[in-house]
């Protein structure tokens, strides 16, 4: 018999409900959804001062673990739809792209931090380096924000410890979001130019 | 029989035989009869002969006397009797007409005379009668008294003397000549007579030896089978005459009695044989005509006790048919009831088609918020790149783009919203389609169980058609139950009836075992006496 009690409960239901469908003509409905949208609005804006100080970062998410470049030191950031591989050069080297009719590298950060490679299908960003030259495409699995952090509440990995990759870490803020240093990464034997590196062997 | 295998004789028939032995005898008695006559007939002429040569002495007589009356002047015919003379002795001599027929009327031929001596004398005689002639010539020539007359006259009677005994001498030659050939005769006819008697002698006793051996051993061997010995050979078959048939017939005769015989002794203990079994079976028959009358009393008890349970069963079946009419009306009703449990199924079937259309319509709608939803996000993303890059330009713009990273933020923060948004949206589009999926699922089950459902309304509805089939056939089948129990009470007064009816047929069955028996015994004693009257014949 409680089927039939559970049974009358839903039809009871189901006839409310049908009393209650919604209709995105129904001017209740619409009423509803712009009293909500009027609220939002209507909440008092953040004052002038609370904006956060210090340095501004672009975070970004590479595997599971979140880094970040000072939002000074890029160019520009868009979805990476497509690159080329190029034949004999290190793993570093991601490839190049096609931006707005420019040749651009674009590096593996994977590689460079000694972490795997993404999974096959997964979306990826470029991050470009402002450089003096032709901007240089980092690949990255996702973007997400822009922060800002305080430099001296920093910790530095590379006074402690020395080598790869943390050559590339410029700091570790409080939230364990890892800055990278730009100026590291630019300063890749694979993007310096060949006679500078004959010289340099010299 | 083999014909060719005998003789031309021996293939002749025994009336042949005899007819071809009667026609020789008479040949021979035929023979003997012209013998005869011609021996008479030789008689006759030599009678004849006889009387001619007699009648010679006679004319010399008149011859001597007529020639004295002519000497005296008489009137007589001399010449006439010298001619009648001298024709006879040359008739005598070679045979011919006998002469003077007109005046001795005499007549007939005269055969010659084969006697050489006769011959001799008739010759000299012929000389005697020409000499005569001419002494009576110069008698009469000298004149009627002329004294020499006398003289000559006793000359005539000399010549005329010797004339006479010439003829005295034949005539005793002609009788001795015919004694002799009589003598003759008389002996060949005892000599044929001899000889025709032993011929026939003979012939008689080799035919006759023919004809009685071949019958005489055919009699000796019938006396055999008469006596009972048919171990005997054969018969030779002698000839192809009726003897031959008969020995031929004997020999088949004994062959067909011995196999009647044989016939008849392997029946004869056949039939004993039959005949002791015959009395077996009586005997047999006899008790089981006992146990039949036991069998058919036991019957009689049972068909009883079997009428009395019909008609018991007859009683149930009547009420069984009642209750399985009663039976049968319930399940039509049922099957009304399964009818609408039916009816309703296919309309509850029917509802759920209904929702499911609804669901799978609803699903297609959510799949396309979804995708509404998906640009929507994509939009958010762009703009959450837009507002990075506004960001990264204002940085890059330092003092002067500060006002423009506040608005980037601002871009970023809508952005974060509507992604935030198209993520709720997504989360409860995402629980929708779950909901969806299981009310597919739901409904799906429920299609299968109304599916079910009407499958086993179905399986229920053949069930109680075919238990009210069955029920209306048991009814119908205890109709006929009773019917035939009925039928049966009929049939069993009747198989009493027919019981007592055999128990009568038995006991008459019996009375005729017993004569049956008393035949049989007889039939027995009958077969012993032929095969003792059968072991007389010898095989």
């Amino acid at each position: 018999m409680s089927g039939a009690k559970e049974t009358a409960g839903l039809v009871e239901r189901l006839h409310r409900q049908l009393a209650a469908g919604f209709d995105v003509n129904d001017p209740v409905f619409v009423e509803q959804v712009l009293k909500v949208r009027a609220r939002r609005l209507a909440a008092p804006r953040q004052p002038e001062d609370d904006r956060p100080q210090g340095l501004a970062v672009l975070c970004f998410a590479i595997g599971t673990e979140s880094y970040a470049l000072p939002l000074a030191e890029l160019a520009e950031v868009m979805p990476l739809a497509q690159w080329t591989p190029v034949p004999g050069l290190a793993q570093h080297l991601l490839g190049v792209t096609n931006v707005r009719g420019e040749i651009h590298p674009v590096l593996n950060l994977h590689a460079m931090l000694t972490l795997p490679e993404p999974e096959g299908s997964g979306r990826a960003y470029v991050v470009f380096l402002r450089t003096p030259g032709r901007a240089v495409g980092l690949r990255v699995d996702g973007l997400s924000r822009i922060r800002f952090i305080d430099p001296a509440r920093l910790t530095v990995p590379h006074e402690t410890a020395n080598g790869l990759p943390q050559r590339f870490v410029a700091g570790i803020s409080p939230e364990t979001l890892i800055l990278l240093d730009a100026r590291q990464i630019l300063a890749l034997d694979l993007l310096q130019d060949r006679r500078a590196d004959y010289r340099r062997a010299t | 029989m083999h014909t060719a295998e005998f003789s031309v004789w021996k293939k002749i028939t025994l009336r042949r035989k005899l007819i071809i032995v009667a026609a020789l005898f008479t040949m021979v008695l035929g023979g003997l009869i012209v013998f005869n006559a011609a021996i008479l007939n030789a008689q006759k002429d030599q009678g004849t002969v006889g009387g001619l040569a007699a009648r010679q002495r006679t004319l010399v007589h008149r011859a001597v006397e007529e020639m004295v009356l002519v000497g005296i002047g008489q009137p007589a015919d001399l010449e006439a009797t010298f001619k009648l003379l001298k024709d006879s002795q040359e008739v005598l001599l070679d045979g011919g007409m006998l002469p003077g027929a007109e005046t001795t009327g005499l007549q007939g031929m005269m055969p010659a005379t084969q006697n050489t001596e006769i011959r001799s004398r008739l010759m000299e005689q012929g000389t005697l009668i020409r000499a005569l002639e001419a002494e009576a010539a110069r008698y009469l020539a000298l004149a009627a008294n002329d004294t020499r007359r006398g003289d000559r006259l006793r000359e005539v009677r000399g010549a005329a003397a010797n004339l006479q005994q010439s003829v005295e001498q034949i005539m005793r030659l002609y009788v001795n000549d015919r004694e002799t050939r009589l003598n003759q005769a008389i002996f060949w006819q005892v000599v044929g007579g001899i000889v025709v008697a032993l011929a026939g002698v003979t012939i008689s006793t080799v035919i006759s030896r023919q004809l009685a051996d071949p019958l005489a051993s055919c009699a000796a061997a019938a006396r055999e089978i008469a006596q009972g010995n048919l171990r005997q050979s054969q018969l030779t078959v002698t000839s192809a005459d009726e003897v031959g048939v008969l020995q031929q017939s004997f020999n088949e005769m004994l062959t067909s009695l011995r196999d009647i015989a044989l016939q008849s002794r392997s029946v004869c203990e056949n039939l004993t044989l039959a005949a002791a079994q015959i009395l077996t079976s009586t005997q047999e028959q006899a008790a089981g005509t006992k146990q039949q009358a036991a069998a058919v009393q036991e019957i009689t008890t049972t068909v009883e006790q079997i009428n009395l349970s019909s008609k018991q069963v007859a009683e149930r079946s009547r009420q069984v048919a009642g209750t399985a009419d009663a039976v049968s009306q319930s399940g039509h009703a049922g099957l009304q009831a399964v009818h609408e449990a039916s009816v309703g199924m296919e309309a509850i079937r029917e509802q759920a088609e209904n929702v499911a259309e609804n669901i799978i319509t609803l699903s297609e709608r959510t799949q396309a918020v979804g995708e509404i939803i998906a640009t929507v996000n994509d939009i958010a993303e762009q703009s959450n790149l837009v507002a990075l890059n506004a960001a990264i330009e204002a940085a890059d713009a330092r003092e002067s783009g500060r006002r423009f990273s506040v608005v980037a933020g601002e871009i970023k923060n809508l952005a974060d919203q509507a992604k935030e948004a198209t993520a709720q949206v997504r989360g409860i589009l995402e629980q929708t389609q779950k909901g969806i999926n299981t009310s597919v699922m739901l409904t799906e089950e429920a299609l299968k169980r109304v599916e079910t459902g009407r499958e086993r309304t179905n399986v229920s509805e053949q069930v109680i058609r075919q238990m009210a089939n069955n029920i209306q056939e048991s009814v119908q089948a205890f109709q006929q139950i009773v019917g035939a129990t009925n039928q049966q009470q009929i049939g069993l007064e009747q198989v009493t009836q027919a019981l007592h009816e055999i128990r009568q047929a038995s006991q008459q069955t019996a009375a005729t075992t017993g004569q049956l028996e008393k035949a049989a015994v007889e039939l027995t004693r009958l077969g012993e006496q032929l095969a003792k009257t059968l072991e007389k014949y010898k095989l």
